[in-house]
């Protein structure tokens, strides 16, 4: 099959990834390239950063960095994304805190990068038209968004409060075409996890209760791929889970 | 730094006994019918947020005593 004929080829497009500089979002950014795709990539590591630009694909890729948690570096991104087909929000954190010990502060933090940050680059994005109709917004949520793993009380409200407004934002721009979707991992060896693993975080039992044990960064870049193609065109205010099997017994309703 | 009565008042507060205890330097983590995977988190972020320093679960595994824990601070 040609290029061009491939729905799931993203040749041609220009796909903004945010969190490119570590983890899940700097597979999907190589992917993506893999994929035909011409990226722009950020995150606030400079160094990082700039080595995943060296592992993309093909050329004509740009590297912003920016700190998302700030208005300015939203702005600075927003400004200088240039027209794009796909976006995808796999910028995050996440810290294990037990609901005795949460604070004003631990909650800003958590919901500064890991949903405000998210829901203003895409009102920045699309105010300033840089998204193109038939466009797709892609928000990496996370599967303890409903299943609320121990101490994770902050970062899960952070991620279930994307699915609300996925589905809302959809809508909303369904008559220009654009799509919105979330896509909820479980989990994924990355250097998020093994910060979890090292903040006290009991991980071996979980990953003897996934069937297909843990994920890769691969996993959750190739489910972006489908997301961010054409072969998804009629897939909008969906919520994907992506987890190994892990969550099936827990009877999760998305 | 702190004396270790006042870090092991912060103890007390990060771990949330639900029984009273008394806790000395030598007292055994291990013997605290309490200690627990959540209470082990209390106390990393009890680190962090009081002391501004980072320990990891290796380091509270290393440590036997509220004496040992007490000087992951130094
Ligand atoms: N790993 C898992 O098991 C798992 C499971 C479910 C969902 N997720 C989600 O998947 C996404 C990626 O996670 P990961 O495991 O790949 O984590 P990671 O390796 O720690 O990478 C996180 C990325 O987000 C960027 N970032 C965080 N806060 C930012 C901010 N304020 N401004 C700009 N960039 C920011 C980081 O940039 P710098 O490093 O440059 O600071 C980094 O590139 C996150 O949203 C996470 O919640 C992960």
């Amino acid at each position: 099959m040609s290029v061009a004929q491939d729905p799931f080829s993203l040749s041609g497009k220009r796909v903004l990834v945010t969190g490119a500089s570590s983890g899940i979002g700097r597979q999907i950014a190589i992917t993506c390239s893999q994929m035909g795709a011409q990226l722009v990539i950020t995150g606030r590591n400079t160094e990082r950063l700039e080595a995943t630009a060296t592992a993309l694909h093909g050329e004509g890729h740009t590297a912003i960095p920016a700190d998302l948690s700030q208005q300015q570096g939203l702005d600075l991104l927003a400004d200088q994304a240039g027209a794009l087909n796909g976006v995808v929000h796999a910028a995050g954190i996440s810290k294990l805190v037990p609901f005795r010990l949460i604070s004003k502060s631990h909650l800003d933090e958590i919901f500064d990068s890991n949903t405000y940050a998210p829901l203003l680059l895409t009102k920045g994005l699309l105010a300033r038209k840089r998204i193109a109709s038939n466009g797709s917004i892609l928000f990496i949520s996370a599967l303890s968004s409903h299943s609320g793993a121990m101490a994770t009380s902050a970062y899960a409200a952070s991620k279930s409060a994307l699915l609300g407004a996925m589905r809302s934002l959809a809508l909303e721009v369904a008559k220009q075409g654009m799509r919105a979707n979330c896509i909820a991992p479980g989990y994924v060896r990355t250097p998020m996890l093994d910060g979890l693993g090292q903040g006290g975080g009991n991980m071996d039992a979980l990953f003897d209760l996934t069937p297909l044990g843990m994920g890769d960064p691969e996993d959750v870049a190739y489910a972006s791929v489908f997301y961010l193609s054409d072969a998804s065109r009629w897939v909008t205010r969906n919520y994907f889970i992506l987890d190994g099997g892990l969550s099936t017994p827990m009877d999760i309703y998305a | 730094m702190d004396n270790i009565e006042a870090f092991i008042e912060k103890f007390i507060a990060a771990v949330d006994f639900q029984e009273q205890v008394a806790i000395t330097p030598e007292t055994k983590l291990e013997d605290l019918p309490e200690w627990d995977s959540l209470a082990a988190l209390g106390v990393i972020v009890m680190f962090d947020m009081e002391y501004g320093k980072t320990i990891t679960g290796e380091h509270l595994k290393k440590a036997a005593t509220v004496q040992d824990l007490y000087q992951l601070l130094a």
